[in-house]
């Protein structure tokens, strides 16, 4: 128990130092489709994701996180009697209070990746979201886009279709000219349009466009998205702590939890196919 | 030495020129075509901008040669391949205002300066949207709108709100039928789309887009602005080659199906070309019919006597067939403007009519019963072929069209009426030429049209009856053992105008003259047939030859006011005909000229509201075919008409309100008619135990008929929609039975709910309609109700789909009661990787032997019995390549 109240004290002190609102250019969100059975073909989801862009940033993230990130900065703001908590029972009494709070409005935040594009630095940064401490794969922004010859309306959207390989899987992207956002879902980037539908060869991953607004509006904006402690780790680390956690899932270091919860926990990690996005 | 080694030498230069010369081409041809554009993007200020995006394209909406996004430094770089003298290129950012240059030749270097502007979306629906508004076109994203169950692109437009598909596959948009069906611009099939929209996958669909009073000829665009829409489907690549071909097989009898069907659309040809073959109950031809014409019954001078199946039924539990048919369409783009179509089609069929009719006739005096065992087996053979050429320019519109249909069919008839034995057989041969040509000129605000067309029509039918009786042709009451009667017909009509189009700010107006001439042939003759075969006349009472000339000059006037919540249009045509009718048997004579006008007053709101029409005409049937002696229409029946015009004045106003509220998916439309006709002859019909007779009397009569119709629909919920259709005729109408004068009023209502309910991956929905006739001179009411239930359930798992469907009919007679049931399942599959359809019926599961209609005419009521197919098992798999 004192583990987990560790780890919220630690979170909450995170939420106290690191939270701001900024102008974001756009906010474009998607729904990511991914597959919970390979044999059958099963599909899960809808799972809503938001990408937002702001300063040659953007980031991509599950709506839910969005929400209950700008909750929480609501919540501090409406109670600055909890911003400094000098004792370990004030701490406690914060934490407490924080916590019931939380639980009327916090979202499931399930599925969710976390993914930084720097187009100034032309880098990507791809949280590895379970680990503790935390870690994260950095490559560079740097797509190879085939244009086809297919056309299409997608969310009423005419697209033109275009073929990408990234982290060992094959992508068919649909971009729309018509919206002129060089950007997309998750790491994909870098075609004449908005990316508005794209998916693996399999059928595995989609990513499908549900909302666009463009008009500069202010958005809750975590200061530091990527931990800065945060490690860089290869390609091949993040697959394989990836396929492990799918496989046999952890708690994070420090976090204690009963063989009872670690056993739903694994069944229900069995469908977790979205931990399998990135490949070798 | 020398020779040979000059010999050598030029050789082996040879040889390297054969290398060498194909490398230069190549190289030079590389050289031509690829080519590196760079150059640096920046706003008014001068600083650069990152991020745009630069596209290079052959055609502003054609395909992407090379893209590039602007670095930190605004600075570009794209390398593409071109083979035309002149290229698009778009820049566009989100903060910046787009855009577009062509250039000639291949620039190394292009700049660009940026103006700031706030971006703003397209018109377009980021909320995931079905539909899109383009200024006058409706644009339907296919993707969101097909579901699982959904296989041809009818499926989908049945769908789409306003749109109705009715089961001819005729489609009408807000009530109005579509004036052109397009696929990538082009109307390969000239009104025969229910093939395409029958046939055509809906995956290989892009968009529909629904343009809305669509003017096809671009001469008159501007100056004419009609009031139906138009149909065009955009495909998902510009090259598209799709098909399917499908068997199947079943019992009891044994059952087989078998279609194919390819599409090739390219950006200056299509094609398609389908055949099938079926003896499920399927009538595939009647995809061939042209949708953009009316629905036009083919009147038949004589026919044998068959139980007719009612179209309330499902084809498959009806039609007891043999049908082939094949066809191909074709089309070329010629030029920018011009189009060559070329469509031919040929079926055969083999059919069985069977069933039961009781057909009462009353008078106050009498009733008479005829109770009939009907069989017959029908033959029938049909060849089309038609040529098309088109040349649609803003200042020059031509179109010349030519087709040709031959036909033949053959009826073998074996009933029994009244317990005595009746036999038929009849044969009819037809040919068909139409030809038709148009020419519109523009200039400026005026255009000119010149259109023509000559029909010709030639027919020929046999019907010989054994026995017959002659009743009621004031011949004495005869029987024959064995007769025949040869009919033949000969039509030719020509028709030719001329027309001028002028539009002046709001008005529009629209004058057109010419002559039509129609000239009629007709013979008939009705003989006795002796054993040895040989033909005895019966005489010139049951002979008929006569010689129809009309030519009727006409001017007619249109002119159109546009308002801005709507459009008045005044419709003015007048013509003289001059009518030569010659009776070479009786040698009699009739010329006449008559006056035939028919204004109307017509008032149409641009978007829903109030509209109103009011015509009157004074007009004649002008189909007529005036003959003096008997024909036999069909066994037991002879008819004859009256050597004279029959004329007529009928006035007829119409109001329609039209509405709909997109909010709350509420649409409405209720419309009001009232007639009153009269005319100079007043029908009669005599009846005895044997048949019976009708002709014309002299007798000025009036008719009067009112009509209310009304229709709507509502989605109270997402998952629920109601639709209301209702309808009351009241008809007041003279009559003539067995020379007694009837005064016959009819009431007939009918409500028909439909209520569609979706629930998860299932959608049910309940049609019902109850029918309701009175007439003063039949003893009760009639009641005829049908309930229709569809079950509809998406399996998970790709486990396929199921629809149960059951039809409940219940007829009531006073207290006689009839009731018939339906029930038919289809079950369907889809393997995705090897692009297959399975699907399974089991028709009419609850072995119905026959399906009961009641019927009342005037004088007669009718209750009939088809046989219905029966229990049937049948599967069938199709691969969509």
């Amino acid at each position: 128990m004192k583990t987990i109240f560790l780890a919220y004290l630690i979170s909450f002190s995170w939420i106290l130092v690191a939270q701001d609102i900024k102008v974001v250019k756009y906010a474009i969100s998607y729904d990511f489709i991914p597959v919970v059975d390979t044999l059958k073909g099963t599909l899960g989801g809808p799972f809503e994701f938001l990408l937002l862009h702001a300063d040659g940033e953007s980031r991509f993230h599950a709506s839910n996180k969005q929400f209950n990130d700008s909750m929480s900065y609501v919540y501090i703001l409406a109670n600055p009697q909890f911003a400094n908590p000098k004792t370990q029972e004030e701490a406690q009494e914060a934490v407490d209070h924080y916590t019931t709070e939380m639980r009327n409005w916090m979202k499931n935040e399930v599925v969710n990746y976390l993914v930084r594009k720097d187009f100034g630095a032309k880098k990507i940064q791809n949280e590895l979201t379970f680990a503790f401490p935390p870690q994260h794969l950095e490559e560079p922004l740097n797509f190879s886009w085939n244009i086809g010859e297919k056309q299409d309306t997608i969310a009423g959207l005419f697209c033109y279709n275009a073929y990408t390989t990234y982290g060992g899987r094959k992508y068919t992207a649909w971009f729309s000219p018509d919206v002129p956002i060089p950007d997309g879902p998750y790491v994909f980037s870098g075609l004449p349009g908005l990316i508005v539908e794209i998916s693996d060869e399999k059928g595995w991953f989609t990513f499908r466009l549900k909302s666009i607004s463009v008009s500069p509006h202010q958005r809750f904006w975590d200061v530091n998205y990527i931990n800065p402690q945060s490690e860089v780790i290869s390609r091949k680390s993040y697959v394989d702590q990836s396929i492990k956690q799918k496989n046999n899932p952890r708690m994070p270091a420090g976090v204690e939890v009963s063989e009872e919860q670690l056993l739903d926990m694994k069944k229900r990690h069995k469908r977790s196919y979205y931990l399998l996005l990135e490949s070798y | 030495m020398f020779p040979v080694q000059g010999n050598f030498i030029s050789n082996a230069v040879r040889q390297q020129r054969v290398w060498i010369f194909p490398l230069l081409l190549f190289t030079a041809l590389r050289t031509h075509g690829q080519a590196t554009l760079s150059g640096i993007v920046t706003d008014e200020k001068g600083l650069p901008i990152a991020g745009a995006s630069l596209v290079v394209r052959q055609k502003l909406d054609g395909l992407i040669l090379a893209f590039a996004l602007s670095a930190n430094t605004g600075e570009y770089s794209m390398t593409f391949t071109s083979t035309t003298d002149s290229l698009w290129f778009t820049v566009s950012h989100l903060s910046y205002a787009s855009q577009k240059k062509v250039i000639v030749g291949q620039p190394k270097r292009l700049d660009w300066v940026l103006v700031a502007q706030v971006y703003k979306l397209p018109e377009i629906a980021i909320t995931q949207s079905v539909m899109i508004r383009r200024g006058d076109t409706l644009v339907f994203d296919v993707n969101r709108l097909k579901t699982a169950q959904d296989v041809h692109i009818e499926d989908v437009l049945a769908r789409i709100p306003g749109i109705t598909v009715e089961p001819s596959g005729k489609i009408l948009y807000q009530d109005l039928p579509i004036s052109k069906f397009y696929i990538e611009g082009l109307d390969m099939l000239e009104g025969r789309y229910a093939l395409a929209t029958r046939n055509l996958r809906v995956d290989v669909i892009r968009d529909i887009e629904i343009l809305e009073r669509h003017q096809p000829v671009q001469a008159l665009d501007s100056l004419i602005s009609p009031p139906n829409a138009a149909i065009n489907l955009r495909l998902k690549s510009k090259v598209v080659f799709t098909g399917e071909g499908g068997a199947g097989s079943g019992l009891l009898p044994a059952l087989y199906s078998a279609s194919g069907n390819v599409f090739g659309f390219q950006k200056k040809q299509q094609f398609n070309v389908l055949g099938m073959g079926n003896n499920i109950g399927e009538q595939q031809r009647s995809n061939f019919n042209s949708l953009y014409e009316g629905v036009s019954f083919e009147e038949i001078i004589v026919s044998p006597t068959v139980i007719q199946p009612t179209f309330r039924v499902p084809s498959i539990n009806i039609f007891d067939n043999q049908e082939l048919t094949g066809g191909i369409n074709f089309i070329r783009k010629l030029s920018p403007h011009s189009q060559l179509k070329f469509q031919a089609f040929t079926a055969s069929d083999r059919m069985q009519y069977r069933g039961r009719r009781e057909r009462t006739w009353r008078d106050s005096d009498e009733e008479v019963r005829f109770d009939e065992l009907l069989q017959a087996k029908e033959v029938l053979g049909l060849l089309n072929a038609k040529m098309v050429y088109e040349l649609n320019k803003p200042s020059l519109y031509t179109k010349a069209s030519i087709e040709s249909e031959k036909g033949n069919t053959e009826t073998s008839v074996n009933n029994q009426i009244n317990s005595r034995i009746s036999l038929e057989d009849f044969a009819r041969d037809k040919l068909n030429v139409h030809g038709r040509w148009e020419a519109i000129l523009r200039k400026g605000q005026h255009a000119y049209r010149l259109w023509s067309r000559i029909d010709y029509k030639e027919e020929t039918i046999d019907l010989e009856v054994r026995p017959l009786y002659l009743v009621g042709t004031a011949s004495p009451e005869r029987e024959f053992n064995r007769a025949i009667q040869t009919v033949h017909e000969q039509i030719l009509v020509s028709d030719t105008y001329t027309s001028f189009i002028l539009r002046h700010n709001q008005f529009i107006g629209n004058f057109k003259s010419g002559i039509q001439m129609r000239q009629t042939r007709f013979t008939s003759d009705l003989s006795e047939l002796a054993a040895s075969g040989s033909q005895n006349s019966l005489g010139p009472l049951f002979q008929n030859d006569v010689t129809q000339m009309r030519w009727a000059p006409y001017l007619e006037q249109d002119y159109s006011w546009i308002r801005k919540k709507g459009e008045w249009k005044l419709h003015l045509p007048v013509a003289f005909h001059q009518l030569a009718i010659e009776d070479d048997l009786l040698k009699t004579n009739l010329r006449r000229g008559l006056m035939v006008f028919q204004p109307q007053l017509e008032y149409l709101p641009r978007s829903g509201g109030f509209s109103a029409q009011f015509t009157f005409s004074r007009d004649y049937n002008q189909d007529q075919l005036f003959y003096n002696s008997f024909l036999l229409i069909t066994n037991r029946q002879f008819n004859r008409q009256v050597f004279a015009v029959n004329q007529r004045e009928k006035y007829e106003l119409s109001l329609r309100y039209q509405g709909k509220s997109n909010k709350s998916g509420l649409y409405y439309n209720s419309r009001l008619n009232l007639s009153a006709t009269r005319a100079d002859f007043l029908p009669t019909t005599v009846f005895d135990s044997l048949g019976q007779a009708s002709s014309l009397i002299a007798a000025s009569n009036v008719q009067q008929s009112g009509n209310w119709q009304n229709v709507f629909t509502v989605t109270p919920w997402s998952s629920v929609q109601i639709k209301l259709e209702t309808n009351y005729t009241m008809v007041v109408s003279p009559g003539n039975l067995n020379t007694n004068r009837l005064n016959i009023i009819i009431h007939q209502a009918v409500a028909e709910p439909y209520v569609v309910y979706s629930f998860g991956k299932s959608i049910l929905s309940c049609r019902f309609r109850a029918e309701y006739y009175e007439s003063n001179i039949a003893p009760t009411p009639v009641w005829q109700t049908q309930l229709r239930w569809v079950f509809f359930h998406q399996f998970p798992k790709n486990w396929g789909n199921i629809n149960l469907s059951f039809d409940h009919y219940r007829t009531a007679i006073g207290q006689r009661i009839v009731v018939n049931q339906l029930l038919n399942i289809r079950y369907k599959n889809s393997i995705p990787s090897w692009k297959l359809d399975i699907s399974l019926y089991l028709n009419n599961l609850t072995d119905e032997a026959d399906f009961t209609t009641f019927t009342q005419d005037n004088f007669y009521e009718e209750l009939s019995r088809f046989r219905l197919r029966p229990r049937q098992f049948f599967l069938k798999l199709a691969k969509k390549f």
